[in-house]
C-alpha cells in the first residue's frame, strides 16, 4: 500500500502539477498576449462595410468601415461656412496653409524640402512658396495664359510651384505630361522644360516655352528666373466661389496617352481621405515629417496635401534605390516614409544577407529576438524589440505603394516580408494599391490596408490588399473564369470622388459607355483589375 | 535551431478567403447579401429600417428603396407601418393603419377589390415613388404558397 501511495506521489510531483503550473502558465500567457493585441481578431474579421443586396452577377458594394453604407463617403475638407460644412477647395487649403505661417512666431525654413536631381537640395518656407507660386500665376494670369504644361517630374522644384501657382488662382490649369507630346497638345499655351528638352519641345507649337537652366531668351522662349525676379504681386486673398469646386486645375496625360482632367473636389477629398484614415492616437500631427519618395506619382498628392494642412513637414525625391533613401531618411530623420515594393523588399533582404554573414551567440540571438517579433506581430502584438539598426529610429510608419495588375517581380511582397519589414524598422507598414501611372485616372490609392493589420497569410499566393478607401466604394462584376457568386471573385468597379474626368469628348464618351455596363451612376469598370473578397472584407489579389 | 524557435515562438497564419475557414464557420460571420430583383413578403421584412438600417417598400408589386425618407418611412415616422411591406392597399386607401398593410406570413394582397378612384389614387403613389426611390427589385410569393 505504502508502494502505491509513494508512486501516486512521485507522480503527482513530478508528472502532474508540472502539468498543471504549465497549463495554468499557457492560458495567463494567452490572456497576456489577447490583453496586448492593437485590434481583436473580430475586428480584423469585419473590414468593410458590405451593403445588404446585391445585384446579380455582382458583388454588394463594398465600404470602408469608417465612411458605413448610410453615411456620405469622405468629400473634401468639411470647411465650416456659417451653419453648414462645405467640401472645400485648394484655395481653402492653400488659405489654411497661409494663416497657419502667419500664425508662427517663427516659421520653419524647411516646410518643404525637395531632392531634385536637377537643381539639388531645396529647402522652401511657405512664405518662400507663396511668393514664387504668386510670382508664377501673375506672371501667366497677366499673360493671358490658362493652360500650363511640363514634362518635368510631377514633385520636382518646379513642377511643384507650377502645381502650386496653378491650385491657388482661379483659371489656371497645370497640365501635366509623364512623356513628350507627339502631337500638338490641345490648349496647351505654356510648356516647361529643361534646355536639353528645348529640341523636342520646339517641334511642337506654343505660344510659350518657359526654359529653366538658361537665361538666354529669343522670341517665344522665357527663361525661369526671368518671371521669378518680376515684383511680388499683392498678398493672397480667397473668397469662395462655389463654381471653383468643380473646376479643373490639375491635368494629366499618361505614357499610355490616356489623359484625365481632375477638378479641386478630387484634390481635397484626397486629402481629407488621407487625414482621416489613420486611427485615433495615431494621426497626423504637426510633428510629422513624411518623405514622399515617388515624385512622379499621382497619387502621392493627397499625403503631400495631407501633411501640410496638419502642419508637418514634406520631403519629396523621386527614387526607388534602399541606398538613396536610407540617405535621406538618415539626414532627415522622417515619422513617416511613402516607399515602393522595391525598397521593401532590398531592405528585407539586405537585412537577410547581413545576418548570414554573422555567426555564433550573437547571430543565434538576433535570430531568436526577430523569431519572437514575428510571433507577436502574428499574434496582433506591435513590437519594436527586434529593431536592428537606429536609422528607423524616428520612423513611424511606411506607407508602401503597390500597382495593381503589373508584372513587376518586386510587387510579389508576402505578408511574410511585410512582418519582417515591420520587426527589423520598428515601423507600422500600410500597403496602398493604385493603378499603374500608365493607366491615371485616379487621384488616389484604391485600396489600403488596416494599420493594425499585422496578419500572416498561410499562402504566398494570395496579396492581401486591405479595403476600400474613405473617398469611394466598391463592387466586383462576373467575368468569365472567375466565380462571383462562390468565391466572390471578378473585376473592380468603383465610384467616389478621386476619379479623375476622362479629357476629350470621344475618351469621355467611351467612359460613360463604359460605365453603363456596369449600372451607370458613375460607376467605372476597372478593366483587368481583378481579385477576390475575403470573409474579411479585405480585397485579396492573386 | 528552426524547430525550437517554431515551438517557442509559433507563428500564427490565417486564411479568409479559405471557404472552410474558422471565420467563414463563425457565427458572426456577416449575412450574405441578397440578390436585388425579387423579394418575397419575408425577405422584404428585414428592411424595415430597424433590424436593417435600409428601408425599403413595395408598391403594386415594385420594390422601392425608400432609405433617403428615413424621416418619413423609418422607426418613429409618421408611416412607419410601411417600411419592410407591401404599402400598396395603404398607400390605395390613404391610411397608415396597420390594418391596411399586410404582415410577411400573408400572402401577397392582389389588390383586386380596390375602387376605380383608389387604384388611380395608388397609380398616383407609384409615379411619386418611381421619380423619388431607386428600383431594387420586384415583390414575387413565397415558394409554395400561391
Amino acid at each position: 500500500m505504502s508502494f502505491i501511495c509513494s508512486i501516486f506521489s512521485v507522480l503527482l510531483h513530478y508528472v502532474v502539477l508540472p502539468f498543471v503550473a504549465l497549463y495554468i502558465l499557457l492560458i495567463i500567457y494567452h490572456e497576456y498576449l489577447s490583453s496586448q493585441r492593437d485590434i481583436q481578431d473580430l475586428a480584423l474579421l469585419n473590414q468593410s462595410n458590405i451593403a445588404a443586396t446585391r445585384k446579380s452577377n455582382e458583388t454588394a458594394i463594398y465600404r470602408n468601415n469608417q465612411t458605413p453604407h448610410g453615411l456620405p463617403l469622405v468629400t473634401g475638407l468639411a470647411v465650416r461656412d456659417g451653419f453648414k460644412l462645405r467640401d472645400g477647395n485648394l484655395r481653402d487649403w492653400w488659405s489654411v496653409l497661409i494663416a497657419q505661417e502667419k500664425k508662427k512666431e517663427s516659421p520653419e525654413s524647411d516646410r518643404v524640402i525637395v531632392e531634385d536631381s536637377k537643381t539639388g537640395t531645396m529647402l522652401l518656407s511657405m512664405s518662400q512658396i507663396q511668393t514664387l507660386s504668386s510670382q508664377l500665376s501673375s506672371y501667366f494670369k497677366g499673360k493671358e495664359y490658362t493652360v500650363i504644361g511640363s514634362v518635368l517630374p510631377l514633385f520636382s522644384y518646379h513642377s511643384l510651384l507650377l502645381s502650386l501657382a496653378c491650385f491657388s488662382t482661379n483659371g489656371l490649369t497645370y497640365h501635366h505630361f509623364i512623356d513628350f507630346p507627339r502631337t500638338q497638345p490641345e490648349e496647351v499655351d505654356v510648356m516647361v522644360c529643361y534646355k536639353s528638352q528645348l529640341t523636342f519641345v520646339q517641334r511642337l507649337k506654343y505660344k510659350l516655352i518657359i526654359v529653366i537652366d538658361s537665361e538666354s531668351t529669343s522670341s517665344g522662349i522665357v527663361s525661369w528666373d526671368q518671371i521669378i525676379s518680376e515684383p511680388t504681386p499683392t498678398a493672397f486673398e480667397h473668397t469662395h466661389d462655389p463654381k471653383e469646386t468643380l473646376s479643373y486645375p490639375f491635368r494629366q496625360t499618361t505614357s499610355l496617352n490616356a489623359t484625365h482632367s481632375y477638378t479641386h473636389q478630387n484634390f481635397v477629398s484626397s486629402c481629407a481621405s488621407m487625414v482621416k484614415s489613420l486611427p485615433m492616437a495615431h494621426e497626423l500631427t504637426s510633428n510629422d515629417t513624411i518623405m514622399i519618395t515617388q515624385g512622379n506619382d499621382l497619387t502621392q498628392w493627397g499625403k503631400f496635401m495631407a501633411a501640410l494642412i496638419v502642419g508637418g513637414k514634406v520631403i519629396l525625391g523621386d527614387s526607388d534605390d534602399k541606398e538613396v533613401i536610407d540617405s535621406w531618411i538618415e539626414k532627415y530623420q522622417p515619422s513617416i516614409i511613402s516607399v515602393n515594393e522595391k525598397y521593401v523588399t532590398n531592405t528585407v533582404n539586405s537585412y537577410d544577407q547581413e545576418e548570414s554573414k554573422k555567426s555564433g551567440v550573437a547571430a543565434s540571438f538576433n535570430s531568436l529576438i526577430l523569431s519572437r517579433a514575428i510571433h507577436m506581430f502574428s499574434e496582433g502584438i506591435f513590437t519594436s524589440s527586434a529593431q536592428q539598426s537606429s536609422l528607423f529610429n524616428s520612423l513611424r510608419l511606411t506607407y508602401i505603394t503597390h500597382h495593381i495588375a503589373t508584372n513587376d517581380p518586386a510587387s510579389n511582397l508576402t505578408s511574410s516580408d511585410l512582418t519582417k519589414y515591420r520587426a527589423i524598422t520598428s515601423s507600422r507598414a500600410i500597403q496602398t494599391t493604385s493603378l499603374p501611372p500608365s493607366t491615371g485616372g485616379l487621384l488616389s490609392h484604391i485600396f489600403q490596408t488596416n494599420y493594425y493589420d499585422y496578419r500572416i497569410l498561410s499562402t504566398d499566393k494570395l496579396r492581401n490588399l486591405g479595403t476600400v478607401t474613405l473617398t469611394l466604394e466598391l463592387k466586383l462584376r462576373a467575368v468569365p473564369g472567375l466565380d462571383i457568386e462562390q468565391d466572390k471573385a471578378g473585376e473592380v468597379c468603383i465610384r467616389g470622388f478621386v476619379v479623375g474626368t476622362p479629357y476629350g469628348e470621344k475618351a469621355l464618351g467611351v467612359a460613360r459607355k463604359d460605365g453603363e455596363e456596369v449600372g451607370g451612376e458613375g460607376w467605372c469598370p476597372l478593366r483587368g483589375v481583378r481579385g477576390r473578397f475575403g470573409i474579411d472584407g479585405c480585397f485579396y489579389e492573386g | 535551431m528552426s524547430f525550437i524557435k517554431n515551438l517557442i515562438f509559433p507563428v500564427k497564419t490565417t486564411d479568409p478567403v479559405a471557404t472552410n475557414s474558422d471565420c467563414t464557420n463563425s457565427s458572426n460571420a456577416a449575412p450574405e447579401p441578397i440578390v436585388e430583383g425579387l423579394f418575397t413578403p419575408k425577405t422584404l421584412y428585414k428592411f424595415n429600417g430597424h433590424d436593417d438600417e435600409k428601408i425599403f417598400i413595395s408598391v403594386k408589386g415594385t420594390v422601392f428603396d425608400c432609405s433617403a425618407g428615413r424621416q418619413f418611412y423609418g422607426p418613429s415616422g409618421p408611416y412607419s407601418n410601411f417600411a419592410g411591406h407591401d404599402a400598396s392597399r395603404g398607400l390605395a386607401l390613404n391610411s397608415f393603419d396597420m390594418a391596411d398593410v399586410r404582415d410577411w406570413d400573408q400572402p401577397i394582397d392582389d389588390l383586386k377589390d380596390l375602387k376605380p378612384e383608389e387604384s388611380e389614387a395608388l397609380d398616383g403613389w407609384e409615379e411619386h415613388f418611381k421619380k423619388k426611390y431607386p428600383v431594387v427589385g420586384k415583390l414575387v410569393p413565397e415558394e409554395g404558397s400561391k
